[in-house]
């Protein structure tokens, strides 16, 4: 079934040469018998919530990269200067600004707005042209989306608040990895997606001391730091910037945001391919990849390192997350497994997190020292087959309070439903 | 043979986390708040009268261990707003910091007084237990007709005994200024009044006119002696901004300017500071006279952000030294009281109309978050003055005693580590 992919050691070699080299390269993989088709899940839950969101807008946008389909009969000489020139303005106007505009609408609706409705806030949202229309007609605000809401004053609740964009961007690369591992490769348009949420505030983050004017998420994210810890001083702001911007290296430390790059700038716009196949290494029958990332817990940063492991379908990830902060004491891990299929109507997942941090207080303030907690979350995804290729989504998971990236602070049950669509 | 069927391994795995869960979470304590505010409770609710203003609210600590209330109603019917009528009474009520009302007057001050010449300028008061203590400042013409006019202004006291009876007004020795502007500043503590008289010339290049001075009068009610003088150590005003306040704490008078603040007794003797004030205000200050150092609290803009504001605390020494670093206790716009015991103290703070307490032990850590304390006393803010007390009895236990004309609530908080 993988007979038109490369071995493990060419595509590594082949992905080592750099991305200076990328263009005189031979693409990884045309197209092949069958595309990596990623399923389109469309998903809801009463409060809007932020992981059946973030996958919803991406189904969404994939829907929307559709339209590139119908340029395929213009498009035969794909190697061709003509070809290249004209997917770089398609690219340029097209692609990445639906990219940037779904990661927005998700980073801020999803996001803000998820941590904000969840805190029984009704959160307003004011978007703004994205490159290159924004320069085209003379808009030079900074922000290309805006969530208002009322700030809580509560140092946990106002984390969740300020961080839950950037948690949404974070969240909507990791599923786009789970799909990418999946289905063995990916559309152009998913790795446009995927490089606009990971880099979200990338300059930023490496240089959070930088200008604040207007200050954004990361900016009162290190506020937020300095009050929950009460680390008050210019020195301790230095401080606590420093570490934010080291530990944020980790994130880019990524082998897919190189594919991504790869799959968009020479598969697609110098070779013409949509669709690249993913140069996973594998032992045996299992394709794996490590997934790096951080999150911006109310801890400081955390650094959390995924190993993806794909068989027929399967799908198991198993993580570890530290923090990294030094204002506090946090650790977690987990396993989700996805993919299995008991039965032919029932494709059937699970995963469990567990963690050990700082209590989360969602009510008391200025509560520096806090007692250690464990806490963890467990949950279930099915989808029922209605047809061959649509499927009725129902998941359903438990947590205690605590911090656990894209899901609800408070403890409690949680759930969606919603339709899954398989793409021929 | 038939076998029982095995479940499949990711079941296993569910139960077990969840399991592992359960036990985690029931396993862990969670955060206990270390204090505990009881519901205010009524220590004083009177009627207002009908066609009444009141102003000039204080609440200022009293001997062993009172709180004394005090205010002004002036009728409306008399009197154009914020201004006194002959009519207008000092109420007063003394209540022990365990809730009790213990003393309760409404006392005429200004009967007697013609409509045209009511005390007006710099009128204030003050409670002892030999009396309210009234100053104020008067002017006259001293220029002979047909000259520029020169003016004096001179400072005048006067005592109403608890009964209602006034005492003849006078005006001490060399408490007055010619061509001058002049601002008072007074307090009682025990059975003594202290009044400050800040002046400085009304045209600094008129060299007829009195300098620049700062004197302290000083009046024993039990003796009922006087005295009077210059505050040699401390420079004379040369503006408003500059003359100094006095107020009283709980076992002796603080004397500050924007910058800085003293400890001293009831003649304005120096008994410790300079404390430096890192606000000219929204600061509380705190003397001790037990160890001979004192407390400031204060709330500023936070560092880094001109949006917020957090509440900074810091010790020092008898001569205004630091003992302790700087220490954020807290985000808030404004500090409304704070008491000082043996190794702890407590502070409550507002934010938005809404106060929170603080317990912070004795080199400045938080112990345990905000304290909820309601929404603030509907016109504590508008009334002006002192509005709150806070009484600390040691290990963890807190009073606050909050007032409004006619209306004084109790609330009691305990805290334990």
């Amino acid at each position: 079934m993988c007979s038109s992919r490369l071995s493990s050691a060419h595509r590594w070699v082949a992905l080592s040469r750099g991305f200076a080299f990328a263009v005189s390269l031979t693409p990884l993989a045309a197209a092949s018998e069958r595309d990596p088709h990623a399923d389109l899940v469309f998903l809801v839950d009463p409060d809007l919530s932020m992981d059946p969101g973030v996958r919803t807008t991406t189904s969404i946008a994939r829907t929307l990269y559709r339209y590139d389909d119908a340029l395929r009969p213009w498009d035969q000489d794909q190697d061709a200067p003509v070809g290249i020139a004209g997917r770089s303005l398609k690219v340029l106007l097209l692609d990445a600004p639906l990219a940037s505009l779904a990661v927005t609408f998700s980073h801020e609706v999803y996001g803000h707005g998820a941590r904000a409705r969840e805190q029984g806030l009704s959160p307003t949202y004011q978007f703004r042209l994205v490159q290159p229309y924004a320069t085209l007609f003379g808009q030079h605000d900074v922000l290309v989306g805006e969530a208002t809401f009322a700030r809580q004053g509560q140092e946990d609740r106002d984390f969740a608040l300020v961080t839950g964009g950037i948690e949404a961007d974070y969240r909507t690369g990791y599923w786009l990895t789970h799909d990418l591992v999946q289905h063995g490769g990916a559309h152009y348009g998913d790795m446009l997606l995927y490089a606009a949420a990971r880099l979200s505030y990338a300059t930023t983050l490496l240089s959070p001391g930088g200008q604040r004017q207007p200050s954004n998420d990361v900016h009162n994210y290190v506020d937020l730091l300095q009050t929950r810890f009460n680390r008050w001083t210019q020195e301790d702001k230095a401080w606590i910037e420093s570490r934010l911007s080291t530990a944020y290296v980790w994130n880019l430390l990524d082998p897919t945001l190189v594919f991504a790059a790869y799959a968009v700038a020479v598969n697609h716009v110098v070779h013409g391919q949509r669709w690249t196949h993913a140069p996973l290494p594998s032992v045996g029958d299992v394709r794996f990849l490590p997934w790096s990332s951080v999150s911006l817990s109310p801890f400081g940063v955390e650094h959390q390192l995924d190993l993806f492991l794909e068989s027929d379908g399967v799908v198991v990830d198993t993580y570890g997350r530290v923090g990294s902060s030094r204002l506090a004491s946090s650790a977690a891990g987990g396993l989700r497994v996805s993919g299995l299929k008991p039965t032919p109507f029932l494709q059937w997942g699970a995963h469990v997190d567990a963690w050990s941090q700082p209590e989360t207080l969602t009510r008391e303030r200025n509560v520096f020292d806090r007692p250690q907690r464990l806490g963890g979350n467990v949950g279930t995804e099915g989808t029922f087959a209605l047809s061959p290729a649509a499927g009725f989504v129902l998941a359903i998971a438990y947590k205690t309070r605590g911090y656990l990236p894209a899901r609800p602070a408070d403890s409690g049950i949680h759930g969606y439903a919603g339709l899954r669509w398989s793409p021929p | 043979m038939p076998t029982a069927p095995t479940p499949h391994p990711s079941h296993r795995m569910l139960a077990l986390a969840t399991l592992l869960i359960s036990v985690a979470s029931l396993a862990c304590d969670a955060y206990e708040p270390p204090c505990t505010a009881d519901p205010p409770a009524w220590v004083l609710d009177e009627p207002a009268p009908t066609n009444t203003l009141p102003s000039a609210m204080s609440l200022t600590p009293g001997d062993r261990d009172t709180v004394v209330a005090s205010w002004l109603t002036t009728p409306t019917t008399d009197a154009s707003r914020g201004a006194l009528s002959r009519q207008t009474t000092a109420d007063v009520a003394v209540i022990s910091v365990d809730g009790i009302l213990l003393e309760r007057y409404s006392l005429p001050v200004l009967q007697g007084w013609t409509d045209d010449d009511l005390p007006q300028d710099d009128f204030a008061f003050c409670f002892t237990p030999s009396g309210l203590i009234l100053r104020w400042t008067r002017e006259t013409t001293v220029s002979p007709i047909g000259e520029p006019p020169r003016t004096r202004k001179s400072l005048w006291v006067q005592r109403i005994s608890l009964a209602g009876q006034p005492d003849p007004a006078f005006a001490p020795l060399n408490m007055s200024c010619v061509d001058c502007t002049v601002r008072l500043a007074s307090a009682c503590l025990d059975n003594h009044a202290t009044v400050l008289f800040s002046s400085w010339p009304n045209d600094p290049n008129d060299d007829t006119s009195d300098p620049a001075s700062l004197r302290a009068l000083s009046w024993n009610l039990v003796a009922n002696q006087t005295t009077s003088g210059p505050i040699d150590w401390l420079g004379n005003p040369s503006s408003r901004s500059l003359a100094p306040g006095l107020v009283a704490d709980k076992d002796s008078l603080l004397l500050f300017d924007e910058t800085q603040a003293w400890a001293v007794d009831s003649e304005a003797r120096l008994r410790g500071g300079p404390i430096p004030l890192p606000v000219p205000s929204n600061r509380v200050v705190r003397w001790s006279a037990d160890t001979y150092e004192s407390l400031v609290v204060w709330s500023a803009a936070a560092v880094g952000s001109n949006a917020r504001h957090d509440v900074f605390l810091r010790r020092f020494d008898g001569f205004g030294r630091p003992t302790m670093p700087t220490e954020r206790i807290g985000e808030s716009s404004r500090v409304v009281s704070l008491a000082w015991g043996e190794s702890e103290v407590g502070v409550v703070f507002r934010n938005e109309g809404t106060d929170a307490f603080a317990w912070v032990d004795e080199n400045g850590k938080r112990i345990g978050g905000d304290v909820p304390l309601g929404t603030a006393p509907a016109g504590a803010v508008t009334l002006g003055g002192t509005s709150e007390w806070l009484h600390a009895f040691g290990n963890g236990r807190f009073v606050r005693i909050t007032g409004l004309p006619r209306r004084m609530q109790r609330t009691e908080i305990r805290c334990v580590q």
